[in-house]
């Protein structure tokens, strides 16, 4: 069943099966208590199509270098493996990889890749390319799957006011939101009594009804959830204290709200990021450099802040971009589309180092592109069964195999 | 949805009322929901007396514009002049409430959503408020009109990277979006031929604020497009993909989609792709057709699309007859997801559920709880406390709800406002208002059109 199976369905299957509304279940847990046990997911999606060839870059090949005449990057400053450097902006990233903190999966993609941003982000963000306009996403899907085990609010999206597709459910709603003041029920302050009838009217209409049809449903599902799940969200993110300094950019804030929901008692165990910008057409060097800067910058500071709390060990994140760049830059000093790219993750329980195979450019495809070498849907496996004990049936195609990627 | 009989028949027949499906307030209000945001009391009233068909075409012409928006007009200069895309996003919000020609204000919604353009990358005031001007001389016109001056209008150059499109090396940007995204649809084209299409580009630029071409960058060699090969310029891809049947089908469908709803039956899509072809692309027309069809009128399409950020605030300021700080509108809408001039990318906004999520519904309780309030910038104006008037509570609760849901409430939901409107007697007449007004406004079906 699909996400508009699940809307368009009578009211008759709605009685069989309660809507899961997350703010009303049972379970509920604060995920960055030291000694609790559940394993916690952040996502970050890099979104525009991340020029990977400058973001790992095989600053020795001469095929590089002939490619990229105005954007190459010369230096192997932050020098991975022979001949694979991280981009200069990303020292960050360099210091976690040399603390065993980051794993690389190069030429990460899939079969015939496509070039449109939205497609291939539905691709990604539902981890079904087989399907021409999915429903659901990966994410949604597992949330759903710990929501049934319990949890309360399994996942939330904190850098978008609507919810990706990749945590779109069968029926769980998802909370989505990007700050905590943009997450409360302003009343109007002046006399108590009113106040409270008036919350209580709202209330009162969201509540379902017999022959309520789908659109109502969602609806008063959606209202309800804000209302109740606002109060115990705010009331643990603002007593939250954190301990390292994030960087004063969108992300570094996204970031920072993340540790700060992942303390309040909500059992939440996957948190979607995002960050635009990465479709560079056009005077790429210096957006890219600023872009990947405070990606790595970001990164580094969650990673001390979970450190300090010590749960670096129960943490994983998880960057990706739908597409990578052409290798041949055009002329207006950008890029075009193009197709594998690198992976990022970082965390304190993973097999640190390069995975994957660097694409060969010399053997680009009939489009000027890299050829992928490892599947994004093999991290997605791994992800689900062994960080997430989500089984991958049912979520992806049964024939992928998982990467071996997890200490 | 039933199949059978009806799916075999012709959808956009003219729409015949009769007993079982009746010309009422409530098909009435659907017309105007869907077509002009709101609904006043003497619109109601107009269409009730001119019929389905005459309703239509009195949409279709709109009215002259009032002194307010005469006003509004002649400041246009001044809002350009600004260079400041949040004035001019104030100054078209103005105008969303106020104009007198509701559906071409809806069209011009509709077009921005379609060729999504975004300010932040554009930054040009002007070149913003050209693309607006476009949508509103040909959103209700000729769609290959429309086509040609949107895709040489410099926001789109820009947007797209048109501008630096140059022989040898093409930037394939426009070319893309282009086919899968303004004309034809994913699937009604190949990689091959958004990379031709790409070269026939090159050489489109901005100078002296508009297009010019430039011929010392521009590829003349022979290229192959959607199987037609010749030594194609810019303005022939446009044409060669305005012949296709598929960018009658894409927009057919896409008019669909906004007027009867996403879940609109597949065989109207031919139909009204042979209005939209026979019409030469006119867009009026293929409107006529469809708002005047059985089809638009079938009970289960009514009620069944979900309010964007936008068309909930114009629903409300519309239907009341008042407007609200156009600044304010735009910052608390942007807050919504629904930032005007700057669609989240170049696919437009994602419609229907996506606006619905547990943050923009705080926003929209909040927003609801200060519009009628008299002492924020948000407030409605004139003043609720003035505008409704003094009959005692329930009267003032029967004048909210007779301007809002003309078509009538659930039981329930009236159960809920009487109560909140008799426990709040003794309450200060203004604040009793904005209270009542919260809860019309964020009652479930406030927010579906």
């Amino acid at each position: 069943m699909n996400r508009r199976d699940f809307l368009g369905q009578g009211a008759g299957a709605f009685l069989t099966l309660p809507c899961i509304d997350p703010f009303f279940s049972r379970f509920s847990g604060m995920s960055i208590v030291p000694g609790a046990k559940e394993r916690i997911l952040v996502v970050l999606e890099l979104a525009g199509g991340n020029d990977g060839l400058n973001t790992v870059i095989p600053y020795e090949d001469p095929l590089y270098h002939r490619a990229r005449k105005v954007l190459r990057i010369r230096s192997g400053q932050h020098v991975l493996e022979q001949g694979l450097a991280l981009h200069p902006d990303m020292g960050k990233l360099r210091d976690l990889y040399k603390e065993g903190g980051l794993a690389i999966c190069n030429g990460v993609g899939y079969p015939n890749p496509d070039r449109s941003h939205f497609r291939s982000m539905d691709i990604w963000q539902s981890g079904r390319p087989d399907l021409q306009k999915p429903e659901t996403g990966w994410l949604g899907l597992a949330a759903e799957v710990l929501a049934h085990r319990g949890a309360e609010t399994p996942a939330m999206a904190l850098a978008s006011v609507e919810p990706p597709l990749c945590l779109a459910a069968r029926r769980l709603v998802v909370p989505a939101l990007s700050s905590l003041r943009s997450y409360e029920l302003h009343v109007d302050g002046r006399v108590g009594a009113a106040n409270r009838a008036r919350k209580r009217a709202l209330s009162r209409v969201a509540q379902e009804k017999k022959g309520d049809d789908r659109i109502a449903r969602l609806l008063k599902a959606t209202a309800r959830q804000a209302y109740e799940g606002a109060e115990k969200l705010k009331r643990a993110a603002l007593a939250y204290q954190p301990k390292a300094v994030f960087p004063n950019s969108a992300l570094g804030r996204s970031f920072e709200l993340a540790a700060r929901a992942l303390s309040a008692p909500l059992g939440t165990r996957i948190i979607h990021l995002r960050q635009g910008g990465f479709d560079t057409h056009a005077g790429q060097l210096r957006t890219h450099g600023a872009l990947l800067g405070d990606v790595s910058d970001a990164i580094w500071a969650f990673s001390r802040e979970m450190r300090a709390l010590k749960v670096w060990d129960r943490c994983l994140v998880l960057c990706f971009s739908e597409f990578g760049r052409r290798v041949k830059e055009n002329a207006s000093r950008g890029t075009d589309h193009g197709a594998a790219g690198p992976v990022f993750l970082a965390g304190g329980a993973l097999e640190a180092g390069l995975h994957g195979k660097q694409p060969s450019l010399s053997e680009l495809d009939r489009g000027g592109d890299l050829r992928f070498s490892m599947d994004f849907r093999s991290i997605y496996k791994t992800v689900l069964e062994s960080w997430l004990d989500v089984p991958a049936k049912g979520i992806l195609a049964d024939d992928i195999k998982a990467a071996a990627l997890l200490s | 949805m039933k199949t059978g009989i009806i799916a075999t028949s012709s959808h956009l027949t003219p729409f015949k009322p009769d007993r079982k499906n009746p010309w009422d307030v409530d098909a009435v209000t659907h017309l105007l929901r869907r077509s002009s945001f709101g609904h006043t009391k003497a619109e109601v009233a107009q269409c009730l007396e001119l019929g389905p068909r005459a309703s239509v075409r009195r949409l279709l012409e709109g009215s002259a514009a009032g002194a307010e928006e005469k006003r509004l007009i002649a400041a246009r200069q001044t809002v350009i002049a600004s260079e400041n895309s949040e004035t001019l996003a104030a100054w078209w919000w103005m105008q969303l409430m106020i104009t007198k020609h509701p559906l071409r204000a809806r069209m011009s919604l509709f077009w921005h959503d379609h060729f999504a353009t975004g300010s932040k990358k554009v930054r040009s005031t002007f070149f913003m408020a050209q693309q607006l001007a476009s949508f509103e001389r040909h959103g209700l016109g000729s769609f290959p009109k429309l086509l040609h001056e949107i895709a040489k209008g410099p926001a789109m150059l820009r947007f797209l990277d048109n501008e630096s499109n140059r022989k040898g090396q093409a930037n394939e940007n426009f070319a893309r979006e282009l086919m899968e995204l303004f004309t034809l649809g994913r699937g009604k084209y190949s990689e091959k031929d958004i990379k031709e299409a790409a070269r026939a580009f090159t050489g489109w630029r901005i100078s002296r604020e508009a297009f010019s071409f430039d011929r010392r960058n521009h590829d003349k060699g022979e290229k192959t497009v959607l199987g037609r090969t010749g030594r194609f310029a810019g303005e022939d891809i446009l044409d060669l993909v305005l012949k296709r049947k598929d960018c009658a089908r894409f927009i057919s469908a896409k008019l669909l989609a906004s007027f009867v709803g996403k879940d609109h039956p597949k065989g109207a899509v031919s139909e009204l792709a042979a209005v939209f072809e026979k019409t030469g692309g006119n867009i009026a027309r293929c409107l006529e057709a469809l708002l005047g069809s059985e089809l638009f009128f079938r009970k289960e399409y009514r009620h069944a699309r979900i309010r964007g950020p936008v068309e909930w605030i114009l629903w409300f300021t519309r239907s009341l007859e008042m407007t609200a700080s156009p600044t304010e509108m735009h910052r608390l809408s942007s807050r919504m997801g629904q930032r005007l001039l700057d669609p989240p990318d170049v696919a437009g906004w994602d419609e229907e559920e996506a606006w619905i999520s547990s943050a923009n519904w705080l926003h929209r309780a909040n927003l609801a709880g200060s519009v009628g309030r008299d002492d924020v910038a948000s407030a409605l104006r004139p003043a609720l406390s003035q505008r409704v008037p003094r009959a005692g509570g329930a009267g003032e609760l029967d004048f909210l709800i007779e301007r809002l849901f003309p078509e009538g409430l659930a039981e329930e939901e009236l159960v809920v406002l009487q109560t909140q409107a008799h426990e709040e007697q003794s309450l200060d007449r203004a604040l009793r208002l904005s209270g009542l007004l919260r809860t019309c406004l964020m009652l479930p079906s406030a927010h579906r059109f």
